[in-house]
């Protein structure tokens, strides 16, 4: 029904076979069958019904190289000013870290998974794959299937960062038609306290698209500040894309609050999915995207209540430009034994032109009696009366257009808690504005 | 300084205005006075450039420059400043950033660098003081949760800030209990200059006993029935609308 039968000859049998002789393990071998079922989805599939996703693929022409990876200059500066700018940095070049392991306290490491499957093989054993479902699920499959490195992190008991902890991923797309893997890999053990920023932008302006697969494990009493920053045209337009698939699971008492920006990218589907595996655990999930010329972004989360006594608190908001197209499904999930639960989301739109989109879809599946719930979404144009009181005081149309446009994102701004990111994001949306 | 002639304005279709004709000089203050309905505020309006308004029929020259040509905020830049009835609520921009926005666009029309910070926190306190606004207000979203005493005295506030030629105030007596009233009227009456002037739009006479007119106009039925000086306020409080509806029939 929904499966699309596509021949991208690049993502062929020989690449997985050759993958799986030089790092064997038997995720891989039933994620690629896995992958083989389902196929790639169609516009028919229910959960692709606003994100087409053909003509991107047709573009692929090329398996990133999984040897080793140099930065271009111009991309190394833009770095070195990336918010927060006091942290402990990792970057990556099409989903491969340029470097094996990065200098932290003792409490935190911070690596390579490649590297990481040598230093910490029982966590790795035990957490990857674990909760990124590949079943019916094709690009964690793809995923799954061909990774080959990516980002680990691991916190250690009752740890807490003095600084941020920042992943930088570049896709290098000078050249067209880059299919890259990555995966990260977050465990924070029990009581451990962290802040995570994860900056995604790319070096110059052809289509490339990379299939990211993170799996974040937050234990008991851990709690986790988490930023996902998508802004791929940073250095002028560009066609890069991403397929982000993510699971964060809350065990008892824990608390997460996942912040996503999409500031730029042709295609970005962010699959975001938040569960609960314990009691008294506390989710919070913001998200601002910002689409404009010949961009689709599209936000599918996931909010699964199993357990009882959890709180969850989703809020996202969309600023559409041009021809821009927003995407907004939220899906919370109260199982049957989470009693108890409490769970608001609320989607907010602004349509900054005629030729904007947007397609929002809240849902609500309640098996649990005993529980509060509320969702709402609206979408709408800035407010006449606010852009004539600012012009008549002799702000200009322009100027008051990002005025309000910046106050409108605020509230999830807000969230960011960190002076410098939270600068640099308003800046950006007034650049966004200017053209 | 402004020029009104034969100004005729409709909205939806229904005309409001039906043949305005007014001229204020530097140094006036004009009242306009007039029954619910009648049109003051769509005066008001159509001076700023609010776009729900079409204008129709006749012209506005202030110093000589085609008002209606204007952009709304260019408009503001010449020196154009509307207190507004309804002051609207903006949640997200601080009142000191929208203010210093304002300054600087105004500036930047002038072919003039931005304020310095230090000038600006300057000017601002000095003139907070001048309408006794609380310093907290200015670091919260403009007018947001602000009561209407506050909200009129931010208005006050923003024309110090700004130093219009002409300002016209739109029923910022409305809401006002009368020290607010006072706080407000002391405020206009501090920046009044041989170099200004105000149209002061009200419902009551109440006002004028604190900022005094130099002319009182009464508006009805999208027409200036009756002008006169300031003792035309008493008789109208006395008399009540009616009686220039009557006499106007009358003559």
């Amino acid at each position: 029904m929904s499966k699309q039968v596509l021949d991208i000859p690049v993502l062929n049998e020989k690449l997985f076979a050759e993958l799986q002789s030089l790092a064997p393990n038997p995720l891989r071998t039933s994620s690629w069958k896995n992958f083989l079922q389902s196929g790639f989805p169609s516009v028919k599939h229910e959960e692709w019904r606003f994100t087409p996703l053909e003509n991107s693929l047709k573009k692929i022409q090329k398996i990133s190289s999984s040897d080793s990876v140099s930065l271009p200059a111009e991309a190394e500066k833009i770095i070195a000013s990336l918010e927060p700018i006091d942290a402990f940095k990792i970057i990556l070049v099409n989903g491969k870290p340029i470097s094996n392991s990065v200098n932290t306290s003792d409490e935190i490491s911070l690596l390579s998974l490649k590297e990481a499957q040598k230093n910490f093989p029982e966590i790795i054993f035990s957490h990857f794959g674990k909760y990124l479902t590949t079943e019916k699920e094709t690009f964690n499959a793809l995923n799954t299937a061909l990774t080959n490195d990516g980002v680990f992190i691991h916190l250690k008991k009752n740890s807490q960062t003095e600084k941020p902890i920042h992943i930088i991923s570049v896709q290098d797309n000078r050249e067209e038609g880059i299919y890259s893997t990555s995966r990260i890999l977050i465990v924070a053990e029990e009581g451990a306290k962290a802040h995570i920023v994860e900056t995604h932008i790319s070096t110059a302006e052809k289509f490339s698209l990379q299939n990211l697969g993170a799996e974040i494990i937050v234990k008991q009493n851990a709690r986790i500040e988490y930023h996902l920053i998508q802004h791929f045209s940073l250095l002028g337009k560009s066609e890069a894309s991403v397929i982000d698939s993510r699971q964060v699971v809350l065990e008892k008492d824990s608390f997460c609050n996942f912040t996503t920006v999409s500031m730029s990218g042709a295609l970005i589907r962010n699959n975001l999915h938040m569960l609960f595996n314990a009691q008294n655990g506390e989710g919070h999930l913001y998200g601002l995207y910002l689409p404009s010329k010949n961009e689709l972004m599209d936000n599918h989360s996931l909010v699964d209540h199993a357990m009882p006594n959890c709180f969850s608190n989703e809020f996202y908001k969309g600023i559409m430009t041009e021809n821009g197209k927003g995407v907004f499904n939220g899906k919370i999930m109260v199982r049957k034994d989470a009693q108890k639960t409490n769970a608001y989301q609320n989607n907010r739109n602004l349509l900054l032109s005629d030729d904007a989109g947007l397609n929002a879809k809240p849902q609500l599946e309640i098996f649990a009696d005993d529980v509060k719930c509320s969702h709402g979404a609206t979408s709408g144009q800035l407010d006449e009366d606010a852009m004539f009181y600012l012009r008549a005081r002799g702000i200009g149309e322009l100027e008051a257009k990002k005025l309000l446009t910046l106050a409108f994102a605020e509230d999830v701004l807000v969230q960011t808690k960190h002076e410098g990111l939270h600068n640099q994001i308003d800046k950006w949306i007034e650049e966004k504005l200017s053209y | 300084m402004l020029e009104i002639r034969n100004l005729k304005a409709s909205v939806e279709g229904k005309e409001i205005l039906k043949g305005i004709n007014l001229k204020v000089n530097a140094g006036e203050i004009h009242a306009i006075m007039g029954p619910n309905g009648s049109g003051k505020s769509t005066l008001a309006s159509v001076l700023a450039g609010k776009q729900d308004y079409t204008v129709t029929d006749g012209e506005i020259l202030f110093e000589g420059k085609n008002l209606l040509d204007m952009k709304i905020e260019e408009r503001a830049h010449n020196g154009i400043f509307l207190a507004f009835q309804y002051p609207v609520e903006i949640p997200g921009v601080s009142t000191v950033n929208f203010l210093k926005t304002a300054v600087n666009e105004t500036r930047k029309a002038k072919g003039l660098a931005p304020i310095e910070a230090k000038d600006f926190l300057a000017t601002m306190r000095e003139k907070m003081k001048l309408v006794e606004m609380d310093s907290k207000l200015t670091s919260r979203a403009l007018n947001e949760g602000f009561s209407g005493g506050e909200k009129k005295r931010n208005e006050v506030f923003q024309m110090a800030m700004l130093e219009p030629k002409l300002a016209i105030l739109d029923e910022t007596d409305s809401g006002l209990d009368i020290d607010a009233l006072r706080i407000v009227a002391h405020g206009v009456n501090t920046l009044r200059n041989k170099n200004n002037a105000f149209i002061v739009i009200t419902h009551y006479q109440r006002l004028l006993d604190y900022i005094v007119p130099d002319f009182v106009h009464v508006l009805s039925a999208g027409k200036i029935v009756k002008s006169g000086t300031k003792q035309l306020a008493f008789e109208l409080e006395e008399k009540g609308y009616d009686w220039v509806k009557e006499e106007t029939v009358n003559s």
